[in-house]
């Protein structure tokens, strides 16, 4: 079963903290590149 | 081999079934899934090219309508730059990167999978145009309005697609960022990265930076289309000059988020196959930064003959000049690697050897149309499709498919066979040059691009263009009964793979086990790759 594969099993439970932190800062600033270039074209 | 392997060896189970690859959260069957799909892709752009080449082989009409030929170099385009070159760029980086910093997996394995999957979802949605009333998008891949939007059934289709090729490469770079800035070994500093790991670094910044801004654009048309805006209509206070400007501030960018991980992978073969460390390491890195940095304020070369003022021009023109500097430090620094290097020619590096020369033709003509007075004579003729492909095809192609070769032994466990990688080469570059060298001279005659039909007087260079494509297109056909052959069985590859081969990757089995290294392995400065 797919669900029981633990892919990452080095990763600590902060390691992932770290990794979902940065994932949201850049796709918050990759919203904002998208919501400026048409927020500069108005 | 390393203590990480050995540990996870013996129980080193995998899902089996369809539910691997709907569900898979593994690096490499994320990265084979992407290669096999840029494979495909490739094969259905190459297809519209040679649509392309049979209509342009002799003047007049032979096979289809101008209509259709206008959406054969549009779907064209899209598919090999969205559909081939990016997606087998991000495919070598998922099989690449975490054995190359000794990380367990991507830093977001659910997200891994969710960026592939959208990826076939977004080409059904485009393909699916050209069974719609009106046809599929003819107006060319930059999308310029109004042009754009006489686009038919299809155009809802086009843009979504394109927001969700975005968003697949948006995920793909985060994740990529993630995975090396906080999955690295221990002693795997940044200064001793392979070069291949650091040009996806500043490649995935450029895709966070400019994929937005492409979606943005695409988002306004699609509201002046539908919702009654006019950013880029003329009749409603709107200037579709500025959609120009947007489209190419993502353009430019693009075209290193296209061409760096191909620089990154010769920047892996060269030294390997010239037995030497990489000369220059940390001012390959820098000039890799600066390109990118560079690439930011270039975007207008591409648009000198709408009519900007003067100071605008020659900002523009010095500006795309100075690109000049850092990859020709890149191109130094690679000649400089193979300089007294004990050289040996196995496929791989005969790819990157070919992409060092010819990258470098299409450097030198992107350098010709970036002075802008002579780009007025060049400007949408035929020098610009044959700049373009020198830099897309032998140049990233190219770069691609050396890394194909250079780790497909380390990916199957089986060396490929090497006669037929050498055919393919040759027959390769002797048709690539064929098929894009004479479009200079169609060009500097006069022929215009994205036409169906034309003057009699390029008939000649036209035939040779199109044997040279077709040529081409079959030398591919090398390539996949390679791979298959290769995946199925061969001579046995060694873990270390090439003699001149270092860096963690290398330390793994071949192929490698399902999960590597658990436990982080040590780097140290002899182990690392500078």
């Amino acid at each position: 079963m797919v669900h029981e594969h633990k892919e990452t099993p080095a990763v600590t439970p902060e390691v992932a903290a770290k990794n979902r932190r940065l994932a949201i800062i850049l796709a918050l600033i990759a919203a904002a590149f998208y919501a400026g270039f048409i927020l500069l074209n108005m | 081999m390393s203590e990480a392997v050995s540990h996870h060896d013996h129980h080193d189970h995998k899902p089996s079934g369809m539910g691997r690859w709907l569900f898979s959260t593994n690096h490499k069957d994320i990265g084979t899934m992407y290669l096999i799909f840029a494979l495909t892709m490739l094969f259905i752009g190459g297809a519209m090219a040679m649509v392309i080449r049979a209509e342009l082989f002799q003047p007049g009409l032979q096979f289809v309508t101008p209509q259709f030929f206008n959406s054969m170099t549009t779907v064209h385009a899209l598919v090999m730059i969205f559909g081939v070159v990016m997606p087998a760029g991000v495919g070598l980086a998922n099989w690449m990167i975490p054995m190359m910093i000794g990380a367990p997996d991507m830093a977001l394995p659910r997200m891994n999978n969710m960026s592939f999957w959208i990826l076939p979802f977004a080409f059904t949605l485009l393909l699916s145009t050209f069974f719609m009333p009106g046809g599929a998008p003819a107006g060319g891949w930059t999308l310029y309005p109004p042009l754009v939007l006489q686009t038919g059934a299809a155009f809802p289709f086009l843009i979504f697609a394109i927001h969700f090729l975005g968003i697949s490469s948006i995920l793909g770079a985060i994740n990529i960022i993630a995975t090396v800035f906080n999955m690295r070994a221990p002693g795997m500093t940044f200064m001793r990265l392979p070069l291949f790991v650091w040009t996806w670094i500043i490649t995935a910044f450029l895709l966070i930076a400019t994929m937005p801004v492409l979606a943005g654009a695409v988002t306004m048309l699609l509201t002046d289309k539908f919702f009654g805006t006019s950013f880029f209509s003329a009749a409603g206070g709107g200037d579709p000059v500025m959609f120009q400007h947007v489209f190419w501030f993502f353009g430019h960018p693009e075209v290193y988020i296209l061409v760096l991980p191909a620089f990154g992978i010769i920047s892996q073969v060269i030294p390997t196959f010239s037995r030497k460390p990489l000369f220059g390491y940390e001012s390959m890195v820098y000039a890799t930064a600066s390109i990118a940095f560079l690439s930011f304020f270039v975007w207008a070369h591409h648009m000198f003959t709408v009519g900007m003022p003067l100071t605008g021009e020659l900002f523009f023109m010095y500006a795309t000049m100075s690109i000049a500097v850092p990859t020709g430090v890149k191109i130094f620094n690679w000649t400089a690697t193979m300089w007294k290097g004990a050289m040996s020619f196995e496929t791989p590096m005969l790819f990157a050897i070919g992409v060092v020369i010819m990258f470098s033709i299409g450097g030198f003509s992107g350098l010709m149309m970036g002075i802008t007075p002579v780009d007025f004579q060049y400007h949408d003729t035929y020098f610009i499709v044959a700049h373009f492909h020198y830099v897309i095809v032998p140049g990233i192609l190219f770069g691609l498919i050396a890394g194909v070769y250079f780790w497909l032994p380390k990916w199957t466990g089986h060396m490929y066979d090497e006669k037929l990688g050498k055919l393919h080469f040759w027959l390769s570059t002797i048709s690539v040059n064929m098929l894009f060298f004479p479009m200079h001279f169609l060009g500097l005659a006069g022929m215009p691009r994205r036409i169906p039909d034309y003057n009699v007087q390029f008939t000649e260079w036209n035939m040779v263009a199109s044997i040279g494509g077709f040529v081409f297109g079959l030398s591919q056909l090398i390539f996949l009964y390679l791979i298959i052959k290769c995946v199925r069985g061969g001579e046995k590859a060694n873990d270390q793979v090439w003699e001149g081969a270092h860096g963690l990757e290398w330390t793994l089995p071949s192929p490698p086990p399902y999960h590597t290294f658990t436990t982080p392995p040590k780097v140290t400065e002899a182990t690392a790759h500078s």
